[in-house]
């Protein structure tokens, strides 16, 4: 029950972090920073995939609407992400590692690993945003400044909320 | 729900996501003009695929249909070209034939032989179609036999590729004419034998029925010449490349002349006489 109680402050935490990241945290046309990813990340994986898609559509949504945005658009790529979630823990890690992590931090599958397996599902978070938001209005060049910048900018900001969150609860 | 199978499990998840995904778009294209714009072209553009693909399925499935259609309008052509050929080869003639002197009719081949000396096939009209023995059978290549039996749905054709067939063939340059026979080698040759040596024929001129026969009407382009040899210093024997291919052969025109009654009636009276 109180760990159920942690699990929720945790995710609405982020959600209020993302909602203030949106409103406030303008850092150009080729950044957007984002912590929803994380919360999908973040989800325990004994979770079943169709539930962690519901959950994901809901934050997305739930970020959309209050931060004044293109409706569904961090909805669509929320559930993209956690759609490939559990496929991409199990490609990135071993089996062990799938049973033990309830929550995938980074104390508990290692660190490059984690980089990496973090920063795959950003690119694929921000491939299906990006592209629902461009919608091919962009360049390919301008399209993929944005994908990568926004990918970087939120590797750092998804490893730093990881490290001072899950490193002070320790 | 962990005690699902596997396969269930994936195919809930497979909805899951495209139903909120789809819900998704909606809620973009209904949220932002360039989105719904863009969406919209999206489904538009394959919504025109799938429609283009199953119209070329149809089409696929109805080219019998249209096959018999263009046979059918092949034959009515045939028929109008023939009335015009008669109308200009006769225009100070009271009379002309109102549909030419020679009518068609289309036919599939059912049954053929290619690789003997005797060849022959079977096609699927007979005498309640009309069909008698003696017509020609034709194609808009040339000459492919004349119909030797008739049943009341089928009909027997010897093939022109047949050693003991002969059909009259002009030179179209020259009006010149003589007998082309197949040789029994290769289905693609046939020789043009008694054309004599002042004839101009050229390799490359074109043979056609002369017309000089109550069966084939004139001018059917059979083939080209391809070969020029002189025969005992009187007569020329030519080569023809033949225009039918008797290998990818599939639908004929029985063609009947309509005088011929009259014509063999003639001849009878003529033989009788001497």
């Amino acid at each position: 029950m109180k760990d159920n109680w942690g699990r929720f402050m945790f995710f609405a935490t982020l959600l209020i972090i993302q909602i203030v990241l949106s409103k406030y945290a303008n850092v150009g046309p080729y950044i957007y920073l984002c912590c929803l990813p994380l919360i999908v990340i973040y989800l325990p994986l004994y979770q079943e995939t169709f539930l962690s898609m519901l959950i994901a559509f809901g934050c997305g949504l739930a970020v959309d609407v209050l931060c004044d945005g293109i409706v569904g658009l961090n909805a669509a790529a929320s559930v993209a992400l956690a759609a490939v979630r559990k496929p991409l823990f199990a490609a990135f890690f071993t089996r062990d590692n799938l049973e033990r992590a309830v929550i995938p931090t980074i104390h508990e599958t290692g660190v490059m690993r984690h980089i990496n397996y973090i920063f795959i599902s950003l690119l694929i978070y921000f491939i299906v945003y990006i592209c629902l938001d461009s919608v091919g209005m962009e360049s390919l060049q301008t399209t993929l400044l944005r994908l990568v910048l926004s990918c970087a900018a939120n590797l750092v900001l998804v490893l730093a909320i990881d490290y001072f969150m899950f490193n002070s609860r320790r | 729900m962990t005690g699902r199978p596997a396969l269930v499990r994936i195919a809930i998840n497979i909805v899951v996501f495209i139903a909120l995904e789809v819900l998704c778009l909606v809620m973009i294209a209904n949220n932002s003009v360039v989105q719904r714009y863009k969406i919209l072209g999206a489904i538009r553009e394959a919504q025109s695929a799938l429609w283009h693909r199953t119209s070329e399925i149809g089409s696929y499935f109805s080219l019998k249909k249209d096959n018999r259609l263009l046979v059918q309008e092949n034959v009515d052509l045939q028929r109008q070209l023939n009335m015009y050929k008669a109308m200009s080869a006769k225009p100070d003639t009271a009379f002309v034939h109102p549909a030419g002197l020679y009518s068609y009719m289309a036919a599939d081949i059912v049954k053929s032989t290619r690789g003997k000396q005797h060849n022959y096939m079977l096609i699927d009209k007979g005498t309640r179609a009309g069909v008698s023995e003696g017509m020609g059978v034709v194609t808009a290549n040339g000459i492919v036999g004349i119909i030797d039996a008739v049943s009341d749905n089928y009909s027997y054709v010897i093939s022109f590729l047949n050693t003991e067939q002969s059909v009259s063939a002009r030179l179209t340059k020259s009006d010149h004419f003589g007998l082309l026979r197949w040789e029994g080698v290769n289905p693609h040759k046939a020789t043009l034998t008694e054309i004599s040596l002042n004839c101009g024929a050229a390799v490359g001129d074109t043979v056609a029925t002369s017309g000089h026969s109550s069966i084939f009407p004139a001018d059917i382009p059979i083939g080209v010449i391809s070969k020029i040899k002189p025969v005992s210093g009187l007569y020329l024997s030519l080569e023809i490349d033949l225009f039918q291919d008797f290998n990818s052969l599939r639908h004929v025109y029985i063609v009947a002349n309509k005088d011929r009654k009259e014509i063999d009636e003639l001849e009878l009276e003529e033989g009788e006489g001497r």
